[in-house]
């Protein structure tokens, strides 16, 4: 976690705009706000939960409407607290269960996939309302004040958020022989954070 | 929102990019990048009618059922294979076809002999609790207006690709690939990835 000041003069000197004229600080500020968000996307650092109440009969759930903030879908849980299986191959797969999966009901769900990003099914349904936890990786907050607000990542993707909005910075600059050694510095950040036992 | 990717376009480009031009791209990319924005709705089918019509905003149809079943997709050539005068065939539809048809919709395979009745909305859940058998459901990506969040930044690199791809007065080639494979990059970095799942 960083400070939003501290943040934005980090990057500002490493895209070589230490006073902020290509780029002000409010920019550069949204600007690693949204990389934040993309980062902790890719790396999946903030996980958090939420209960979603399962209605009788439905299998299917709108993301953006029950669970905004989500991201992506980590795992379901149920009342005991176990985790529900995952169907990788989504719908198809679920067809080749039961060609009737949209109105199979259960006492409880026993696993789950997502159609896209936006929707989440729980197979199969229940008859009467019940909960489940959804773990998922959350929509970082933004960042408005550089004063006030922090980074909610881990400190070691930090720097993967700041190479980010320096890469765009260097792109807005025109600066291309900059670019590329700046993307793949982000990769490979990405990629070893990605492999780290979280 | 679509707001936000023009506004990081217009920061990205330094106020270069034409803001016209880049909400048509903003369309355009929306309408070509799937498996992101899906939903679910149900869908009519009329007795006698082997025609179907799919939802305006539907872009690539992942499943289609009736009544209670997935019902399969199959080529012309397959269903003529299975009867020759297929479409006057009546019964309970059990797979529907896209060729030889209009855009956004299907024909199905037999022919439903009743159309489907109306659903009443009780909870708000037309493809769930207020579902009235009879009915077909499609599960679809979908044409939004807003894109998700998080995809935001990628989008606007996507946007800039084409801005600066274009024949204009600040054509740039170099800053549009650059932009183009850092969009690609996030995106497949956003994508859906099993290895990523949290363990027990």
């Amino acid at each position: 976690m960083i400070l939003g000041a501290p943040l934005v003069t980090t990057i500002l000197d490493r895209a070589r705009d230490p006073q902020g004229i290509a780029t002000t600080r409010a920019q550069c500020l949204s600007l690693a706000s949204t990389c934040q968000q993309v980062t902790n996307g890719a790396v999946g650092d903030v996980i958090v939960s939420a209960s979603l109440t399962l209605q009788p009969r439905t299998l299917i759930y709108q993301l953006s409407t029950y669970i905004p903030d989500c991201l992506k879908v980590q795992t379901v849980r149920d009342l005991s607290n176990r985790e529900l299986s995952w169907i990788e191959g989504g719908v198809n797969e679920l067809a080749q269960i039961n060609l009737s999966w949209i109105f199979q009901v259960a006492n409880q769900p026993r696993c789950w996939t997502t159609a896209g990003r936006d929707l989440l099914i729980l197979y199969p349904g229940v008859n009467t309302l019940t909960t489940v936890t959804v773990v998922y990786t959350q929509i970082t907050p933004a960042l408005l004040n550089e004063n006030n607000d922090s980074t909610v990542v881990a400190n070691e993707t930090d720097y993967a958020v700041m190479t980010l909005t320096e890469l765009l910075l260097l792109l807005k600059a025109r600066d291309y022989a900059a670019v590329a050694p700046a993307l793949k510095r982000y990769q490979e950040q990405v990629s070893m954070l990605k492999a780290q036992e979280k | 929102m679509k707001a936000d990717v023009l506004a990081l376009v217009a920061t990205l480009s330094n106020g270069q990019a034409d803001q016209s031009l880049a909400s048509s791209f903003y369309d355009d990319l929306v309408s070509v990048q799937d498996g992101w924005h899906t939903t679910a709705t149900p869908i009519k089918f009329t007795a006698n009618t082997s025609t179907v019509a799919l939802p305006g905003k539907l872009l690539t149809l992942l499943q289609l059922i009736y009544d209670n079943d997935v019902i399969s997709q199959l080529s012309l050539r397959e269903l003529e294979s299975i009867k020759y005068g297929w479409r006057s065939v009546g019964g309970r539809p059990i797979s529907y076809t896209f060729q030889a048809e209009s855009a956004k919709f299907v024909e199905v395979f037999p022919v439903p002999q009743t159309t489907s009745p109306a659903i009443i909305p009780v909870h708000g859940l037309p493809a769930g609790q207020d579902y009235t058998p009879g009915n077909g459901i499609a599960i679809y990506d979908q044409q939004v207006t807003d894109i998700l969040p998080y995809l935001n930044l990628p989008f606007a690199l996507k946007i800039l690709e084409r801005e600066y791809s274009r024949e204009s007065d600040h054509m740039s080639m170099d800053f549009a690939a650059a932009a183009g494979s850092l969009g690609d990059t996030l995106l497949e970095m956003l994508r859906i990835d099993g290895a990523d799942r949290a363990a027990d």
